[in-house]
């Protein structure tokens, strides 16, 4: 272990953003990166990767001694996400009483970064920025994600973000989901049943963003919350049309309202079972038949959009919107997979 | 949010920016303020469904029926405007249309191509057409039908596309955004009867606004914007008296004058030689939209030859000589009563059908069932229950014949004007006058158009058009004005000697009032109107917007 660099723990490093995250922390020359992960099998390149249960308090706080930063990515269900928030809280306040009395007092507490999501916002439409109250009333994975905040941010160097949603090569919800649907023509060109805004973002510019916030770590002094997603996002409509372009799903089909009806209100709890099973069995050809449920029929309908100017204080350079679509309609390789 | 003025409780109503008249000009312009910090009342006359007694206050006078449809015609007084029925063709102006092209007379724009190109893209997306690209080989790279295989345009380019909208009602396709604004509200069922203007006649301190059962409410605003379409805004600026006294923005009497449409119509015989390929077709682009290929007369063919804007379309043989033996072009023929009033005025005007004629079309019918059958299908599953649907007829010709469509500009000309008529509404407002004339440097665009097309097909010995050069005057009038293209009357400019409105669509004489629609073109191109409406909506949006912003500055200050 190198002694000089500063360790970035990342909890729930083995999901989509969190694979992401570690393989750009491995290019990092300052930057130790450590993997905590459940699955014993977890490998990442040029990491030290902690096997180990996310929400035991006593595990988080060995796995986090020495952190200069924590990522947390744990997602899942309410309890899993409320119930990993306090552990990390916990293990949060053992560090530091643990870096009060010992001869480091001077050293840093860890700043977190933790990835909350724009379902906090609940049902709210229109340009939202990062001061707008969180609702109640939200569905189970909000109200975890609004109680993860909650905790989260007791800790005085805490920076939240909250991400629209991640798109990029292999992105399971809002690319590989999205294109197979695109391709077996069940997707396309909603209508006003797909003008809400998607608040997309690349996963890279998640990353870039991340890495900018580490590098400011030292002027994180009370806790912080970004919004976060490319300004220039587009239509939901707007995000399939380019994405069955690029992934050459042409012509776009025009779906009418009765056939989105049918899709969400007959279908949709069938093909779930279906879904399921097939990931569950490993079956392939099964895999890639995606419910359309109600809940993302909704999504696509809402006009809710991020108000993104305080990340300008990030200076990140955003990918641009063609090359966004261009890279989330690519086979993803095994890596990204 | 929608507010019903016939019901609601509220008389009075306050807001930044009042926009008057609810179809592509005043919908595109209210979307380009949502989510603004302005807020914004949309005064429409008609509510969300069509209504007679809204539609008649529409109704006017034509001096020559044989010249111009009806008024109460093409235009939709109802939430959404005329997009509740057009046909959905989108293309943008030329850059020559904004050029002062020294050969015909008011040919001049104060902003050039570049001004308006930035709105297109997301006019073409409110449009619901696509892509902001109309070259075809860009768009179909990898398409190898050819329009007409072996042609070697000279005088034409035959790579331009035309899109083509849903066609898209713009009042229900965005009818729920409206619905859940916060800062954009529509009230329905209110027609504008009076600008109330300061002492100086210079600036709108507010409307008075009724409806069909006697209310009368009161709008307040800081800017006000007149999206009523071509016609109706000459009808409400000179219901006014304005400074003149002569109407409002009209004290140089240009006010309803230059009124433009196209010349369109259909003529003579394409006979293509055997071995000559031809797709007159629709092809559809990868965002799903129906596209198809014209041939454009070069810019430079246009000024060298000193005549207007034209393109043209190879159609299907003239419906009427059943000679085509095609069954549907027949039964289209005799059911052509069933067919509504705008689709069906071509068939229309081409009279009765002759007895020993119409067994010849009834043998067709009979004769190629096949064909009917094929055709409707395709038309109900295309077309009438599909959510994009299939544009026109076309029927591809067995004999490989063809007749030419045309839809060429028509130069402005200062005595085709719509003035105010004696009579007067249900709301006591005086209805109009329509005198629509057009020049005889139009009928040379479509003589020397034709010519060259004639001549570039017979010399790569392609084909034989066959049409009589002196029929030419007669067939590009035999519809009349094209209809619902209403382009001109208050026509946009460096100042009031020779415009109503200035390069922002602001009245010359009025401070805070804007013109948004064809009305402000002071040419009429070749395109459709509405794609540019649209582009040009969204810049007003823009400008308003800074106006807006500029003033919160200057209050800062």
């Amino acid at each position: 272990m190198n002694e000089q660099k500063h360790r970035v723990v990342v909890l729930g490093a083995s999901g989509y953003v969190g694979r992401h995250v570690m393989r750009a922390l491995a290019n990092e020359q300052t930057l130790a990166a450590v993997a905590v992960s459940r699955r014993a099998d977890a490998r990442f390149a040029a990491a030290e990767v902690l096997v180990g249960d996310a929400t035991d308090v006593h595990f988080l706080t060995a796995a986090i001694r020495d952190a200069s930063v924590v990522v947390n990515l744990i997602s899942g269900s309410e309890e899993a996400i409320r119930t990993s928030a306090l552990a990390l809280y916990g293990a949060l306040e053992a560090v530091r009483g643990a870096r009060t009395g010992a001869a480091s007092v001077s050293r840093d507490l860890p700043l977190v970064i933790h990835f909350s999501s724009m379902a906090v916002y609940g049902e709210r439409q229109g340009l939202i920025d990062e001061t707008s109250p969180l609702t109640d009333g939200l569905d189970g994975y909000a109200r975890g994600k609004v109680a993860a905040e909650k905790i989260l941010t007791a800790w005085p160097q805490t920076v939240i973000f909250r991400p629209g949603c991640i798109v990029g090569p292999g992105s399971p919800q809002w690319s590989t989901r999205i294109v197979a649907l695109l391709k077996q023509r069940r997707l396309g060109d909603l209508g006003e049943l797909g003008d809400g805004w998607s608040n997309i973002i690349d996963v890279q510019d998640v990353v870039q963003t991340l890495l900018a916030v580490i590098e400011q770590a030292d002027s994180v002094r009370q806790p912080a919350v970004y919004n976060l997603a490319m300004p220039d996002a587009p239509t939901w409509n707007d995000y399939f049309i380019g994405l069955g372009v690029a992934a050459k799903a042409v012509p776009i089909r025009r779906i009418p309202p009765r056939v989105l009806m049918l899709e969400t209100k007959v279908f949709s709890l069938p093909l779930k079972v279906i879904e399921k099973a097939a990931f569950r069995l490993n079956l392939k050809p099964f895999q890639s038949w995606y419910a359309i449920t109600p809940s993302l029929l909704r999504l696509w309908q809402r006009r809710l959009r991020l108000d993104t100017t305080a990340l300008d204080r990030f200076r990140v350079r955003w990918t641009p919107v063609a090359e966004v679509l261009r890279r989330s309609a690519a086979a993803p390789n095994r890596k990204d997979a | 949010m929608f507010i019903d003025a016939k019901t609601c409780s509220q008389l009075s109503f306050c807001a930044d920016v009042v926009i008057v008249g609810g179809g592509a000009a005043g919908i595109s312009l209210a979307l380009s303020l949502l989510d603004t910090p302005l807020s914004v009342l949309l005064i429409e006359s008609g509510n969300r469904d069509d209504d007679p007694d809204v539609q008649a206050l529409y109704q006017g006078e034509v001096t020559d029926p044989r010249r111009h449809s009806p008024l109460d015609t093409y235009r939709q007084r109802r939430w959404g405007g005329s997009t509740t029925i057009w046909g959905g063709r989108c293309m943008p102006l030329d850059p020559i249309d904004f050029e002062h092209r020294a050969w015909a007379d008011f040919c001049s724009w104060p902003i050039g191509h570049e001004d308006v190109l930035p709105y297109y893209p997301a006019a073409n997306r409110l449009c619901e057409a696509g892509e902001f690209n109309y070259d075809h080989d860009s768009v179909f790279p990898a398409l190898s039908k050819p329009l007409v295989s072996s042609y070697h345009p000279e005088a034409f380019t035959h790579t331009q596309l035309e899109r083509f909208s849903c066609p898209t009602d713009f009042g229900k396709r965005y009818h729920h955004l409206f619905e859940q604004s916060n800062n954009v509200t529509v009230l329905l069922n209110a027609n504008l009867t009076q600008l109330e203007l300061d002492d100086a006649q210079q600036h709108v301190i507010g409307l008075a606004v009724k409806t069909l059962t006697g209310k009368t409410l009161r709008v307040k605003g800081s800017q006000f914007v007149l999206a009523v379409g071509g016609l109706e805004v000459v009808r409400i600026l000179l219901n006014q008296a304005g400074a003149s006294g002569q109407g409002l923005g009209n004290a140089n009497d240009l006010v309803g004058r230059f009124y433009m449409c196209h010349l369109a119509g259909t003529i003579g015989r394409i006979s293509f030689k055997p071995g000559v390929e031809v797709w007159h077709g629709y092809d559809v682009a990868p965002e799903g939209v129906y596209c198809r290929r014209r041939f454009a007369l070069k810019e430079s063919v246009q000024r060298e030859r000193k005549v207007g804007n034209f393109v043209a379309r190879l159609h299907h043989p003239r419906i009427d000589d059943p000679q085509h033996r095609t069954g549907i072009l027949s039964a289209l023929l005799l059911g052509k009563y069933f067919i509504s009033y705008e689709y069906g005025k071509r068939l229309e005007s081409l009279g009765g059908v002759k007895l020993a004629s119409y067994f010849r079309h009834l043998l067709n019918v009979f004769t190629d069932m096949t064909g009917i059958i094929r055709f409707l299908t395709h038309w109900m599953m295309k077309r009438s229950l599909a959510q994009r649907k299939f544009p026109s007829v076309i029927v591809r010709s067995r004999a490989q014949q063809y007749s030419l469509d045309f839809h060429a500009e028509q130069l402005p000309n200062f005595h085709s004007r719509v003035t105010l008529a004696d009579e007067r509404d249900a709301l006591g407002m005086r209805r109009l006058n329509v005198d629509w004339k057009y020049l005889p440097q139009d009928v040379k665009t479509v003589d020397v158009a034709l010519a060259l097309f004639k001549n570039e097909l017979e010399q790569q010995n392609l084909a034989c058009f066959d049409y009589d050069p002196a029929t030419i005057e007669a067939e590009m009038t035999r519809y009349g004005a094209y209809g619902g293209h209403h382009i001109g009357t208050a026509r946009m400019g460096v100042g009031p000697a020779d415009s109503v409105v200035d390069a922002n669509c602001r009245l010359h004489e009025v401070d805070n009032l804007y013109v948004a629609g064809s009305a402000v073109f002071p040419t009429s191109s070749q395109a459709n109107p509405t794609l540019t409406i649209v582009a040009l909506a969204l810049r007003l949006g823009e400008h308003l917007k800074q106006q807006c912003a500029d003033r919160v500055q200057g209050r800062a200050r």
